[in-house]
């Protein structure tokens, strides 16, 4: 029978108040996930990865010690706690340290596990990620077919020494095709993908024809010439540019610390008025939902921008202490690769579920109103977060010529300041998704498609 | 130790498989990070555990465990034989392996002074110098930013045909990283030290002035413009050259995404891909260098291999899986990040090798065009072949002459065109550009660099 982690974590909290520190909180994981590799449409890897252990953070005179082991075995949490002790004693006090949370009453959140999907067997697993491959076959330039999937079982608990003691118990489902094309010589390549809580949502024909029919279009891709041009995003780029602006800008440290393109404009139009987007702990079926954050905070719901105006930040519970204010519940432990909180990542703040709100119609609604434009469907950049420029390459995108996407285009660039891209939001979309990427953690964005009224795009090809 | 993994790898090819490997980690680290004159967190790291591999007629299962007993240890093997079994005969596609010879060997990555011998406060006191040193630089220095991170231990890998190899790791590396504002203007500056080795990594000149040049970088770039849109002539330093071959060309190379049908660059061994001032090298054997390891992740020595020579495409990346079905011999390519993970093929230190230029000849024979330095990071699409990368700043060049001060820009070009654009490479050669690559989830720690580097057209995301 495996022991209680709550059980466990307060063995820990003991052990690191007795060796000294001021306060403590452990964070246990276990994990289980079963992942399956298509590569050219055969089955390459299964494989199944089994995780426990826990960190330790340990307060004295406000310096923040941390420890983790890979190991819930009871001589090893002691240590663990023990060291975490230690740590802190070697580092100088921090009089902005006030305390760790206190206990609060978490709210129920609907959808977070799934029996079939915590269960489920490597056999079943194999036939999704054939069946995502092979409809992916769909016409004979469609040179190779890969695909992946991944079901996870996750147990976390939080316990601190001023008694918060909570346990959420979560699944998740990541699913991916790539499709690659060749003709003439010539390659490219797209993909879909698509993350749920519950390994019902995955439909792998969808995601197998939507991964291949955009190969097949971003093939033979153009180079265009350089111009300021309106911009389509489909909801996965929008949601990659709102997840690496939004979730560093509005990050409370990076505010205090003034490193943010968005320090000094709270409560400032940093948007268009159809721009409004909230960061919810609570979503149902949000792959970024739980009952509580990393530190045992309760999730919550906080709006960040409201019809274009910059209404709060987002805090872990020593950035919301510094202010005098409640935490928002948006600590967490990352580790790059991992989509669940895991005890051997470093604490940072981070959106739960972004979630812009969605307007009407769809993708193919924004293209039509665009005589000579762009549509992005990937951009894997990131903006500097101290300027706000953004500068990327358009991974896959397309031109519009009278409201028709078509054509793909290749070597293109885009250069954009964020406070302009939000500002120039003109349509919004209500084809929102969730999008989740296991290589940027556990956040989760949930967003339509967008119209951006003009934006630089470099090409290279030359002006006639 | 060895007896008892000698056991689980018999154990599991009675279980009725082809091949089984095994990589077990005991490693413990340190990292400190300090924001403003004080440290923010101190943390002390330890991973144990194993991850064991099977392979059957062209599939892979695979199990970890982090329980390095006998019981768990039989127990993960057992699961890792059954993944491989549960895949069907005709979901697969079939393959021998042709194993090289075993390799025994125990090896430690040279270490002058082990990070796990010197003390914490000692570890402290450094990062808090790097801090105060950002500070005082300049009175527009508005927030600084410190981590220092080491890592000791080892690293076994063991293999059914006999190959059994422990490396004991030391690596160690310090990152700066500095905010400044003058009126509404605010800009970062980054610097970076990392190498494989012990303390003695952050006690050299350059490790001890990381806060104050990323403080001059970021006060720097506060009257920096904007860089412009469109196609230049473009000159990049060492660093730049680094994350802009790796990013260009050493993804494209790498074997297991060629048979994943996901590179351009598949069947063009022996063609030519690059001007024939062009050579392109991957050499993991560079002691210090943060992607050096003696052996790989599946035992294989590591070893220098020429991607590109003169302009002509000579060699893949390979691990055992990928040269068997490609006919090679592995050349040491494979890594998994840690014992949960499968080793996939990967790079190491990676450089373009010099020409015959000063770095004053190319500027003066640039009639227009960008130098940029440094490097952010990059990606790639090998199958569509295209790729991006981000410098840090950049100057104009104008009649041969650097005139303004240019902020970050993505910088985008073709694999097959942009190796045949080189057309001036400087004469000295610089690898200094440590960084994290990653790809399939993993991540590596690589190194890169090059001599100074002229591509006659690339575009610019610029404003």
């Amino acid at each position: 029978m495996e022991k209680s982690l709550i059980d466990l974590g307060s063995k820990a909290v003991e052990a690191a108040i007795k060796a000294r520190a001021d306060q403590a909180e452990a964070l246990l994981n276990r994990t289980r996930h079963l992942t399956v590799t298509v590569e050219k449409g055969s089955v390459k890897n299964a494989y199944t990865v089994s995780d426990e252990g826990l960190s330790v953070r340990a307060i004295s005179r406000g310096s923040v010690g941390f420890s983790y082991a890979t190991t819930l075995e009871t001589g090893s949490i002691l240590a663990t706690a023990k060291s975490a002790a230690t740590q802190a004693k070697a580092g100088t006090p921090d009089p902005d340290f006030k305390s760790l949370p206190r206990p609060k009453r978490v709210p129920t959140v609907k959808g977070l596990y799934d029996k079939k999907t915590a269960e489920v067997d490597s056999a079943d697993l194999l036939e999704i990620a054939v069946r995502i491959a092979e409809s992916q076959k769909i016409d004979k330039r469609i040179y190779s077919v890969n695909s992946a999937i991944r079901c996870g079982w996750h147990q976390c608990a939080v316990v601190n020494s001023l008694g918060v003691e909570c346990e959420d118990i979560s699944t998740l489902v990541y699913a991916e095709g790539e499709a690659i094309t060749k003709e003439k010589g010539e390659m490219s390549s797209s993909f879909e993908l698509k993350t749920a809580r519950n390994l019902s949502e995955i439909d792998p024909q969808k995601i197998g024809r939507v991964a291949a029919n955009y190969a097949l279009k971003s093939i033979h891709g153009k180079k265009i010439e350089t111009a300021k041009l309106p911009v389509v995003l489909d909801s996965i780029a929008a949601s990659l540019i709102f997840l690496m602006s939004i979730m560093p800008g509005v990050n409370a440290e990076n505010i205090q610390y003034k490193r943010s393109f968005l320090c000094e404009k709270l409560g400032e139009k940093v948007g268009s008025d159809i721009f409004t987007a909230a960061d919810d702990g609570t979503y149902l079926g949000g792959v970024g939902s739980l009952t509580f954050d990393a530190e045992g905070t309760p999730s919550r719901k906080t709006e960040i921008v409201r019809k274009g105006v910059l209404e709060s930040f987002i805090y872990d519970s020593y950035t919301a202490r510094k202010e005098g204010r409640e935490s928002t519940g948006n600590a967490f432990r990352v580790v790059p690769g991992d989509m669940f909180q895991n005890y051997r990542g470093l604490p940072v703040i981070g959106v739960r579920n972004l979630v812009i709100e969605p307007g009407k119609g769809t993708i193919e609604d924004l293209i039509s109103d665009v005589k000579n434009g762009i549509l992005i469907r990937t951009t894997w950049d990131r903006p500097n977060i101290a300027t706000g420029e953004f500068s990327g390459l358009i991974a896959e995108g397309y031109k519009i010529e009278d409201g028709k996407a078509k054509y793909a285009i290749r070597q293109t660039n885009i250069g954009i300041n964020m406070i302009d891209f939000f500002k120039r939001i003109v349509a919004v979309a209500a084809d929102s998704r969730q999008f989740q990427l296991p290589s940027r953690g556990p956040h989760c964005v949930i967003s339509p498609s967008i119209m951006i009224e003009e934006a630089m795009i470099s090409g290279a090809r030359s002006e006639k | 130790m060895k007896d008892l993994l000698e056991h689980i790898l018999e154990y599991g090819m009675n279980l009725d498989v082809e091949f089984i490997d095994m990589r077990v980690q005991d490693t413990a680290g340190t990292t400190i990070r300090a924001i403003n004159g004080r440290t923010k967190q101190l943390i002390k790291s330890h991973n144990k555990g194993a991850g064991i591999r099977a392979f059957i007629d062209g599939s892979w299962g695979f199990s970890c465990t982090n329980n390095l007993d006998k019981g768990s240890l039989r127990k993960t093997a057992k699961t890792a034989v059954k993944m491989a079994k549960a895949i069907p005969q005709k979901m697969k596609h079939q393959f021998k392996l042709k194993l090289p010879k075993p390799t025994v060997a125990s090896v430690e990555i040279p270490a002058k002074k082990r990070a796990a011998d010197v003390p914490i406060d000692e570890k402290v006191k450094y990062v808090l110098a790097l801090d105060k040193s950002a500070r005082e630089s300049s009175p527009k220095v508005v927030n600084t930013n410190e981590r220092y991170s080491d890592g000791t231990g080892a690293l076994v890998v063991c293999n059914s045909n006999g190959t059994y190899v422990e490396t004991r790791l030391n690596v160690a590396l310090a990152v700066v990283s500095v905010f400044a504002q003058e009126g509404g203007v605010r800009q970062q500056g980054f610097e970076i030290e990392a190498g494989t080795g012990g303390y003695e990594i952050v006690e050299t000149e350059r490790a001890t002035e990381l806060g104050v040049s990323a403080a001059q970088k970021a006060v720097r770039l506060l009257k920096a413009k904007p860089a412009p849109a469109g196609k230049f002539v473009t000159i990049m330093d060492p660093r730049l050259t680094g994350v802009f071959i790796h990013e260009a060309f050493g993804h494209a190379c790498e074997a297991d995404t060629i048979l994943a049908g996901g590179s351009i660059l598949e069947g063009k061994i022996g063609e030519n891909v690059g001007s024939d001032v062009v050579t392109v090298v991957d050499d993991p054997t560079l002691e210090g260098a943060f992607g050096y390891f003696p052996y790989d992740s599946e035992g294989t020595q590591a070893k220098r291999k020429l991607l590109v020579e003169n302009g002509v495409l000579k060699e893949f990346m390979h691990n055992i899986e990928t040269a068997s079905r490609m006919h090679v011999e592995p050349n040491g390519s494979a890594r998994a990040e840690t014992y949960q993970n499968i080793p996939i093929v990967r790079m190491s230190n990676t450089y373009i090798s010099p020409g015959t230029w000063t770095f004053e000849e190319i500027i003066e024979d640039t009639t227009e065009g960008i130098y940029a330095m440094g490097s952010i990071y990059g990606y790639v699409n090998s199958a569509k072949g295209q790729f991006m990368f981000k410098p840090e700043e950049a100057y104009m060049i104008q009649g041969g002459e650097l005139t303004s001060l240019l902020r970050e820009a993505a910088i985008s070009g073709l694999i097959l065109e942009v190796l045949k654009n080189i057309d001036a490479l400087g004469k000295e050669l610089v690898i200094r550009d440590p960084g994290t690559c990653g790809k399939s989830l993993q991540g590596a720690r690589v190194d890169d660099g090059g001599p100074h580097t002229r591509v006659k057209e690339m575009v610019f995301g610029g404003f």
